[in-house]
């Protein structure tokens, strides 16, 4: 005869599919089998909250300018050597300071910060999916947009099903390489391409950032292939930044990325046919503003995570009147 | 000199209501913007997740 604290609980929600014995925690550190059901520990509990400029997640060509609610729980469930938050991300709850945040008091709070949308973001908001789903599902009732910043590493089910609700994702597509994937994120490459080609069909509008660490993904053939994989996948509009590492966490041997590095691999992403192409995390006036992809003028001016000038004209270049890819209102 | 009264220095007393004071004012700037400003409760048993199964 059995009872319910003998059954196992698979977690169907990343591909990592934990197998959980009674009171046994998944990968994440934030879902556990409570006598024979998957129970989330962050649902509500909010371990960061912040007006952030849109520029910060990095999201170019949604909203610019705009300030974004951004909100995140403990826990993920991939473990990045190279982590730039990992103070909350390889944290359980417990150990953080939370603060109770249901679905409603975080879209009244963004509301009367002026924030016109919210981002599920600094950790990964696929282990705080269903404080994630439930507050956006509000939030779009309420007239906000929801913005996913995540690392991708989702099945196609709870992901098609969240979908629905988001209007903007950056996805963090850390290397093009499974082997990177397997030995610094302890995740794989396969299942966040996946996830990048759903979120296309499913009509989210999409930002990839790739940063790049020193000796470990900035091989320029790969990052080459990369390029041509988002242009055939994805489509040549699609925005990507490349971005600069900071030792930090695990990594605080290397040195922080060569500037050059990044706008190397900028050009080769231009040359590989990217139409939009950014460099973040330093300055970079060749890689910081958006130009119009046919005649060159340009249209957004930024200095860092600040938007200096804005002009396009109902999502067009204002010379030549080519559309540019984006959601400008 | 026979008493038991606990007097703390000037100094250090000083330092200690500093310390107090900018406990307090950190904490709450941190969590300024927000309303629900209540610590919230990390035990078992969360809630209720989506999407996985059970095998015996």
């Amino acid at each position: 005869m059995s009872n319910a604290t003998d059954s196992m609980v698979v977690c169907e929600l990343c591909p990592k599919e934990c197998r959980l014995a009674h009171l046994e925690r998944g990968d994440c550190g934030v879902r556990y089998n409570a006598d024979g059901e998957l129970h989330t520990l962050v649902y509500g509990k909010a371990c960061s909250l912040h007006v952030d400029p849109m520029e910060k997640k990095p999201m170019f060509h949604f909203l610019p300018g705009t300030p974004i609610f951004s909100l995140a729980t403990a826990g993920c469930n991939l473990h990045c050597k190279f982590c730039q938050n990992w103070q909350i991300s390889q944290k359980r709850p417990e150990d953080l300071d939370n603060t109770d945040a249901p679905p409603q008091a975080i879209v009244d709070n963004a509301a009367s910060a002026g924030c016109r949308s919210i981002a599920y973001t600094y950790t990964d908001p696929v282990v705080f999916y269903e404080y994630t789903y439930d507050t956006a599902r509000l939030a779009r009732a309420n007239g906000l947009r929801n913005v996913l910043v995540t690392a991708g590493y989702i099945n196609e089910k709870p992901l098609r099903e969240l979908c629905g609700l988001i209007d903007a994702a950056n996805v963090d597509l850390k290397a093009f390489d499974d082997k990177f994937y397997r030995e610094i994120c302890d995740g794989s490459l396969t299942p966040v391409l996946r996830a990048l080609e759903v979120m296309q069909e499913e009509k989210v509008f999409l930002e990839i950032t790739n940063l790049i660490i020193p000796g470990h993904n900035d091989d320029m053939q790969t990052i080459g292939r990369m390029c041509r994989w988002i242009k055939d996948n994805l489509g040549e509009e699609t925005p990507l930044h490349f971005s600069r590492f900071s030792p930090l966490y695990q990594m605080l041997a290397l040195p922080p990325t060569p500037g050059a590095t990044l706008e190397t691999a900028a050009r080769l992403a231009k040359e590989n046919g990217l139409k939009h192409v950014y460099v973040g995390n330093i300055r970079s006036p060749e890689f910081e503003n958006t130009c119009c992809p046919a005649c060159g003028e340009l249209l957004i001016e930024r200095a860092g995570f600040s938007v200096l000038a804005n002009n396009l004209k109902d999502g067009k270049c204002h010379k030549c009147g080519r559309s540019i890819h984006g959601v400008w209102s | 000199m026979n008493s038991y009264t606990i007097l703390l220095p000037r100094r250090k007393f000083l330092a200690l209501a500093l310390g107090l004071l900018t406990l307090i004012a950190s904490r709450a700037g941190i969590k300024s913007i927000f309303t629900t400003n209540k610590k919230c409760n990390n035990k078992l048993p969360g809630r209720r997740a989506m999407f996985f199964r059970t095998e015996q």
